[in-house]
This record gives structure tokens, C-alpha cells and sequence, in this order.
């Protein structure tokens, strides 16, 4: 009988090479290597597990991060580019000095109007004016710094309207304005001066870093 | 239990014993005496509900049965050392013998073992008579040790001794000392050839298929040459030929008792005939007997019927190997190689669904985690695809840090207003003793840009203050020495006294939370 013959050649074959113990050990390869494979496979699943577990514990704070980032960019993205020339550079400062210079300008009993005349030659050559500096892009990110090319004297409600503008705060009245970039102070130097009318005034030099985000794409 | 069926070729018979083991004892179940024209018969003793297995005796004339010690205790170089022995301990040519070695038994001293030179064609012929009367062994074995076996279980107390043999066709003579085989010899002619020789004298008188009966009445002690000068003669040369067997062994052995076996009874006296010629070499004048005599005669089966069940030789070695045997084997192989794949397939689905049930769980969260996310962070982390575990471990290694650009140091209106709003600025403001900023420089010396996004946040502030007394002066700077808002003291900090005023400089501690808008 075929079948016969078959187990015949089977039992020859092995038993007459290798030992039932080398056999044995042979079967046992099939079962030990699929426990192998499925312990390796449990191990991976073990450190995913784990992995999954931990990212529990860290994600609330991982999304606020993300969270805070993507508003941030998107706060930043599609800015006015003349952001700098319109809000700031026009900024008139000394407001109030001003009003009082052109007030006592016509005021008929003021004989020395010269010095006043100077001084509100002063007071319209007074304001921000910045070049940029050591422009740099990554992806979608343009950065530049901005430096002051002369000081400026300020008051206090200047320098808290500048403040305002430049970090986007609210500083007393003053409130920040949208579409703005970035800008960072990397200097900021005040001294306190003496003004035309013995006032308190600031002499302001400012350095900045102007970052914007060119599209809606995040990083 | 375990039952062998031994046969022995006894031309023209077939004698057979099955013998059955419980536990430690033997029990003889059934002894035969088949003719060769009837073995078929045999066929029935063999077939279901028969369970054991068969072995056949070989002739010493086909076997060389020597023993050896060996000085060697450990088990694992024994069986190489043994082989070695078989090989090599005989000129016989290798193409017409092989040689198999059987441990006896392991002793503190060392190790003794039967070296068997087996003739290929001796067996063949063996197993080729046995096939054409329909008969396939399981095992083969020598006379000799199966005549040994046989001592050892109906003579216990005989451990040394000299055996005869007397079958049909030839005269076995053994020495077996302390239980084991020590030497054999065999005579090529047995009863057969005296039956023949008697017939010779007595061919006249008798058929040859009557000589049995009339040799059992003769009378060996008795027997006249002149009468039956045939059988006389065969008599007298077997007779030379067994004292010089017993003498030989004589010579290492001593004087030791003897036993006959086999059909001792098919003349008178033939027992005491034989022992003539060497009388003064056998301790015993009385011969030792079975109290079982029928099992006397079937002494060589049941011997090899014992021996295969108690520590089982197989001569059918090599081309010999019983085919069953392999096909047996070949069975239980592939049945263990399917058992294997079985349990081997069971483990991999078994656990495969475990593990994918475990990653279930977890998809299931992160599809949890997934929902509850906004659109926009949720396109952030899985791109408008599938969530995948990956992203999301991704995800969070990555973000679980703030962004570089932004500001995390203090900013230029928050170090002012904190300035502002100090304690003791407001109450130097109050007691007329107001403390003025004559400058203020705000430096970020270092902070992330493009180029170097992980440099830290690192502001630092120097002022010139105007302190009307020396009093608000140690005041204050006591309290920005012990300020924990915006000082960071693990950075430097000065205070230096000037002419009016007093220069102080530190650096600003980073915001926990960085400023996003």
C-alpha cells in the first residue's frame, strides 16, 4: 500500500539520520519559535502599551502647548507688512507738549517764539524711525531686526502706548492691536531726561526682532 | 504489561514461547511445538489480541558474542567507547559483518558489555526463512544470550556454570560467570544427526519418521558399537567435541556445575553420556533440573523472550531494520509533526487574538482621544488620516514642549509695572521719599531665532536708581535679594553704590507659562 510504503520512507529517512531526541527537539522548534515570535510580538505590544500609558499623563499638557502655539501662530499669520510704518512709526509722540507749543505760538504775549518755533521743529522730526538688519527665513517664518536709527524722547503715555503696541498688552488705556507680528524688545534703554518745559521725559533707543508667519501653515 | 512471542527455528519445527511481564515477574503464557508445514499456526498467536511483540533466535554460528570491560563510568563517552570496541575488535570484513555493543551493567570498577559480530549473511538468511513462512521479528537474538537470560530467571542461585544446549540442529556449550555470558561455543550438528546416524544403523527396521520414537529407548550408557556403530560413532565424535568445548573453558573457569537444556530426552542417559568425558570438571554429579521440565526443552525462546523484555538487544540493525518498525516510527512522526504544527497554529491564533484584542483596547482610546480634540489640533496631530498610535505618540513627545518663539522671559511693561507697584517704591512714593529711575536697560543676551531655535530665554535688566537715604536703599535691596516673582538668583546680581545713586543689575526669572498673545 502507497501509505505503507510512505511511513516507511518517513521512519527511514529521519530515524535512521537523527537520533528521537534530535527528533524531539527538531518538533519542538515549530511551537518554542511561534512562542518566540508571539513573545517578541507581546513585548512590543508591552512597551506600546506602556508608551500609550504615559502619553496619558503628558497629553493634556502636550495639547495646552499645542494649543498655545497654533493660536499663537495664527495671531501672528497674515499680517499687515506695514504694520511697523502704519502703528508705530506714526506714532506722534509728545502729544501734549505739542498742543502747548502751538498753543503759546499764537499766544500774542510770548515774545521769544524762536526757541518754541525749534523746539516744535524738534518735536515733528521726533519719532520712531527703524531700519532692518540680518534678515532670516525658515519654512514659512520671516524674521528681521528692526534697530532704531536715533533715539526718541517719549512721555509716559508714549511709552506705555509703545509698550502696548510693540509687546501686545494692555497698558492702561492702551490696548494691543490684531494682525500685528511678533516683536520682541532684545534692548530696550531709557533715561530719564529733563523736557522744554522741565517735565519728565524719556529718551528712548530701542532694538527689536520683527517675526511674522507667512500662511495658515503651524509649527 | 508486555508480552514478546519468541521463536526459534528448530528444524523441522518452530519452537515458540510467549511470555508476559507484570511489574518484575515473568509468567510463560504458552510453549508450542509447530511443525514447519503448519506455520501458519503460528499466524494465530501473533494476531490481535496479541499486543507484544515478536523476536526470533539467530544461530550462534551467525554471532560472535564476546565481553568486554571497560574502565569508564560516565555514561556519555561509554556508548562511543563501545563502538569504537565493536568496530575495531574484530579482522572480519565489514562488508559481510557488523558489530553492535549492549551494556551489561555500570559498577563503581567500571562498565562490562557484550560486543555481537553478526554475520549480514547469516541474518538475511534468518529473516528470509522467517518472511517466507510469514513471519517479520521485531528483534533477533543470539542463542547464547538468550540461553543466559534463561539461567538468570529459572536458576537464580546458578551464577556460574557451564550450559549445554542440545537442539535439534546444533550443540550449544556456555561458561556464564556471575550471570553473564563469558564464552560460548557451538557444535554445527545436533540431535538431528544423531537421529540420522541411528537411522542408518536401523534403516531396515524402522522408517525415518519412527526413529524419534525408537531413540528414546535407547539407552546411551548401554549402547553397543557393534549394534549401531553409526550412532555410536556421532555419539563419541560429538562427545570429543563437547569435552574439548568444556575442557577449554575449564581452563579459566574451574570446576563449576553444570546444566543441560533442550531435548535432553531423546535418548537414555544422553545427559550423563556426554558428561563422560569431562566428569571431573563438573562440580555437581546430580544434574540441576527445573521444577517446570517442560520449560527445559524451550529453554532458548523463553530465554530470548525474557531478555528481550527486560533490557531488549536488536541485532536487526541497519538494512536489517524491520520495515514495520519504520513504518511505525514513520507514523508516530508524522503524527508528532502535526501535533507540533497543531499546537504550534493554536499558540500563533490563539495568541495573535489576544494580542490583537489588547490592541483593540487601545485604538479604542485613542479613537476617544481623537474626538475629543479640536479640528484644527486634531489635523495637527493625524493629518486628516486615520488615527494611528504612532502620530499620537509622536504628538506628544513632540509638543509636550513649548514652542521656542515664544517669549517666555519677562516683558519690558511687566519688569515696569512690577517696578510701579513694588511695596516699598509705593511707600518710599508715600513718605516723600520717592525713589526715581534715572535709566533703565532691558538686554535679551540670549533667546531662540532662526539658526539656533533651543538657545534659552535670557533677560537682564541694569537700572540706575535715585534712592533719597541709605535706609531705602538697604531695604530695597534686601527685598530684591529676597524677591522670588522676577529675580532669578541663580544668575548673577550686583549692587553697586554710586556717587547719587546706586547701578544694580540682574536676571529676570522665565515665565512658567510663556506669553502666547
Amino acid at each position: 500500500m502507497p501509505f505503507n510504503m510512505l511511513f516507511s520512507w518517513i521512519g527511514r529517512s529521519i530515524f535512521s539520520k537523527i537520533t528521537p531526541l534530535s527528533f524531539t527537539l527538531l518538533l519542538s522548534f515549530f511551537p518554542i519559535g511561534t512562542l518566540f515570535y508571539l513573545m517578541m510580538l507581546h513585548l512590543d505590544l508591552l512597551t506600546l502599551e506602556e508608551a500609550f500609558e504615559k502619553s496619558f499623563t503628558r497629553a493634556k499638557s502636550a495639547i495646552e502647548k499645542k494649543e498655545r502655539a497654533l493660536q499663537f501662530v495664527e495671531c501672528h499669520s497674515d499680517i499687515d507688512p506695514f504694520f511697523l510704518d502704519k502703528k508705530i512709526e506714526s506714532l506722534d509722540l509728545l502729544e501734549e507738549e505739542k498742543k502747548k507749543v502751538l498753543t503759546l505760538l499764537e499766544h500774542p504775549a510770548i515774545a521769544d517764539k524762536e526757541s518754541l518755533q525749534r523746539h516744535l521743529l524738534f518735536l515733528e522730526k521726533n519719532r520712531f524711525h527703524f531700519f532692518e538688519e540680518n534678515l532670516e527665513s525658515y519654512k514659512n517664518i520671516k524674521e528681521v531686526e528692526e534697530k532704531q536709527r536715533v533715539s526718541v524722547i517719549v512721555d509716559e503715555n508714549d511709552l506705555a502706548k509703545f509698550c502696548s503696541l510693540v509687546e501686545m498688552v494692555a497698558v492702561g488705556d492702551h490696548l494691543p492691536l490684531e494682525k500685528a507680528p511678533q516683536l520682541l524688545f532684545t534692548h530696550f534703554h531709557m533715561e530719564k531726561v529733563k523736557g522744554f518745559f522741565h517735565n519728565e521725559h524719556f529718551q528712548l533707543q530701542t532694538q527689536l526682532l520683527k517675526r511674522e508667519w507667512l500662511s495658515t501653515e503651524k509649527n | 504489561m508486555k508480552e514478546i512471542l519468541a521463536i526459534e527455528i528448530a528444524t523441522p519445527f518452530l519452537r515458540l514461547a510467549r511470555v508476559e511481564k507484570k511489574g518484575s515477574l515473568f509468567s510463560i503464557k504458552e510453549l508450542h511445538l509447530v511443525p514447519l508445514t503448519e506455520a501458519d499456526l503460528v499466524k494465530q498467536l501473533y494476531i490481535t489480541p496479541f499486543k507484544g511483540k515478536i523476536s526470533s533466535l539467530l544461530s550462534n554460528q551467525e554471532v560472535l558474542v564476546r565481553t568486554s570491560e571497560l574502565k569508564m563510568k560516565k555514561s556519555r563517552y561509554i556508548q562511543q567507547a563501545l563502538a569504537f570496541q565493536a568496530e575495531n575488535s574484530t579482522l572480519l570484513p565489514s562488508n559481510d559483518f557488523f558489530s553492535i555493543s549492549h551494556l551489561i551493567q555500570k559498577k563503581k570498577e567500571g562498565t562490562s558489555a557484550y560486543l555481537c559480530t553478526i554475520s549480514k549473511k547469516g541474518l538475511h538468511h534468518h529473516l528470509q526463512f522467517l518472511q517466507e513462512i510469514g513471519i517479520d521479528p521485531d528483534f533477533v537474538l543470539s542463542k547464547d544470550l538468550s540461553l543466559t537470560a534463561y539461567m538468570r530467571w529459572q536458576f537464580p542461585h546458578f551464577s556460574d556454570g557451564f550450559v549445554i544446549d542440545i537442539a535439534m540442529n546444533e550443540i550449544c556449550c556456555l561458561w556464564i560467570e556471575k550471570g553473564i555470558l563469558k564464552k560460548s561455543y557451538t557444535l554445527s550438528e545436533g540431535i538431528e544427526a544423531l537421529f540420522s546416524s541411528f537411522w542408518q544403523d536401523r534403516k531396515k527396521t524402522f522408517l525415518f519418521s519412527e526413529i524419534e520414537e525408537a531413540a528414546k529407548q535407547i539407552d546411551l550408557l548401554q549402547l553397543k558399537s557393534n549394534l549401531n556403530p553409526h550412532l555410536f560413532d556421532k555419539l563419541s565424535e560429538m562427545r570429543q567435541q563437547i569435552s574439548q568445548t568444556i575442557h577449554f573453558f575449564h581452563r579459566d573457569a574451574g570446576q563449576l556445575p553444570l546444566i543441560f537444556t533442550g531435548i535432553t530426552d531423546a535418548f537414555i542417559h544422553l545427559e550423563p553420556f556426554f558428561s563422560l568425558g569431562f566428569k571431573e570438571l563438573i562440580s555437581n554429579e546430580t544434574f540441576i533440573r527445573s521444577n517446570h521440565p517442560e520449560y527445559q526443552k524451550f529453554a532458548a525462546p523463553i530465554g530470548s523472550a525474557i531478555h528481550q523484555l527486560e533490557t531488549p538487544i536488536q541485532m536487526r540493525r541497519h538494512q536489517f531494520f524491520p520495515a514495520k518498525n519504520w513504518k511505525t516510527s514513520g507514523i508516530y512522526a508524522v503524527y508528532l509533526f502535526l501535533f507540533s504544527l497543531f499546537i504550534s497554529a493554536f499558540f500563533y491564533f490563539e495568541g495573535t487574538y489576544l494580542l490583537q484584542k489588547r490592541e483593540e483596547k487601545i485604538f479604542f482610546s485613542l479613537r476617544q482621544i481623537e474626538k475629543s480634540l479640536n479640528p484644527s489640533l486634531k489635523e495637527e496631530v493625524f493629518k486628516n488620516e486615520a488615527p494611528s498610535l504612532e502620530k499620537w505618540l509622536s504628538f506628544v513627545s513632540l509638543s509636550n514642549k513649548e514652542s521656542p518663539y515664544l517669549l517666555q522671559a519677562p516683558k519690558v511693561s511687566k519688569v515696569l509695572d512690577w517696578l510701579s507697584h513694588h511695596n516699598l517704591w509705593k511707600k518710599a512714593k508715600e513718605e516723600k521719599e520717592a525713589i526715581e529711575i534715572i535709566s533703565l536697560d532691558y538686554k535679551l543676551e540670549e533667546f531662540p531665532k532662526i539658526g539656533n531655535l533651543k538657545a534659552p530665554y535670557l533677560a537682564k535688566v541694569e537700572m540706575e536708581l535715585f534712592i533719597p537715604n541709605a535706609t531705602r536703599a538697604r531695604q530695597l535691596h534686601e527685598s530684591l535679594l529676597q524677591d522670588e516673582e522676577m529675580i532669578d538668583h541663580l544668575q548673577d546680581f550686583s549692587w553697586e553704590p554710586l556717587e547719587n545713586s546706586y547701578l544694580i543689575s540682574f536676571y529676570l526669572k522665565n515665565e512658567k507659562v510663556p506669553y502666547a498673545f
